[in-house]
């Protein structure tokens, strides 16, 4: 994909989200702590945002970052992320058992294929 | 639900999974009968976890630990199905680790009756605590009963001091079919204290205090 075309595909991409969202410019150069004027540009295609940029944007849309970007066409994150209430409890669960760090992530990356599969 | 309701739900598991005359049973070839169980080997560093259950609507994941044997894991694995059957909470998680709790007490207590069922258990009990009055040796009853019923020494341990009233009834004459079922927790609410039967396996102790002390119990 060259980078004319990314530019695009991300700007319609960031606009669909937020208005999806109910969200105004303001509302999430505000989140981003920049100006209206820089989503504007993201979503005119004229600026592509930096890395960083898209990873706060995919957070606050709930996709992924690869979707933003063009390379997925997948926008929900669930196969990829585990919701923070179920990652809340796993973890409290664990730490009240005494299950070692290294044994929690084990499970939180198999949480993550059973969300998959049922997706 | 009491012990004796329990022991039902699972013998009506057993009967309709056709597995009254397949002992000892595998645990996961029973979980491989379903085609939405996905059983997984995990390679945890803490031996304590026996098994993790998610449950999902159309799919659930039984994750076993790595590091613990065969007979570990049969349990492990039958201790997660009993949730699955019994719990139908969905995207319900079980980190198989000793605790207190209801939910867990039905899990190791229908996982025990499945895989140790008390129809067949205590009359070979029975039958061994006989051999033990008669010959008056000692015998290695915890690895005999355990690789029987493919568990480990442990399980045949807590599920004989689990089924001591039940064992003692049937010493007493009782016929299998009319034994008294019931918890620990309910005996003790009941005032009945049946000393684990283990004591009567381990080289027979407590008949020769019996004898000391004119108590004329066999």
């Amino acid at each position: 994909m060259n980078q004319e075309l990314q530019k695009q595909i991300t700007g319609k991409r960031i606009r669909l989200q937020r208005e999806t969202k109910q969200l105004s410019q303001d509302m999430v150069a505000e989140r981003l702590n920049m100006k209206r004027s820089n989503i504007a540009n993201y979503e005119s295609g004229r600026v592509m945002p930096p890395g960083n940029i898209i990873k706060e944007l995919a957070d606050i849309f709930s996709v992924s970052s690869d979707y933003l970007l063009g390379l997925s066409d997948l926008t929900n994150q669930t196969q990829d992320k585990i919701p923070s209430g179920i990652y809340m409890r796993l973890a409290k669960e664990a730490e009240e058992m005494g299950i070692p760090e290294k044994d929690l992530q084990l499970i939180l990356e198999m949480y993550k294929r059973f969300r998959k599969a049922n997706d | 639900m009491t012990k004796v309701e329990l022991y039902a739900f699972v013998n009506n598991l057993r009967n309709n999974l056709y597995l009254y005359n397949s002992y000892p049973i595998s645990s996961k070839a029973i979980a491989s009968r379903y085609s939405e169980i996905t059983i997984e080997e995990i390679d945890f560093s803490d031996t304590r976890i026996g098994g993790v259950l998610m449950k999902g609507n159309k799919c659930s994941f039984i994750g076993l630990n790595s590091c613990r044997n065969y007979y570990e894991q049969n349990f492990d694995c039958m201790h997660e199905l009993i949730h699955f059957w019994k719990h139908p909470l969905n995207e319900y998680t079980c980190y198989s680790i000793p605790r207190n709790s209801y939910l867990e007490w039905e899990a190791n207590e229908g996982a025990a009756e499945m895989l140790v069922p008390y129809y067949k258990f205590i009359p070979e009990v029975y039958e061994l605590y006989r051999y033990i009055c008669n010959t008056q040796q000692p015998i290695d009853y915890l690895t005999h009963l355990a690789e029987r019923y493919f568990v480990t020494p442990r399980v045949i341990q807590l599920r004989i001091n689990s089924l001591s009233y039940e064992l003692s009834q049937y010493a007493s004459g009782v016929p299998l079919n009319n034994l008294r079922i019931i918890s620990k927790k309910c005996q003790e609410r009941l005032g009945i204290n049946i000393p684990d039967f283990s004591i009567r396996l381990d080289f027979n102790c407590e008949l020769e205090w019996n004898a000391v002390i004119g108590n004329g119990r066999c």
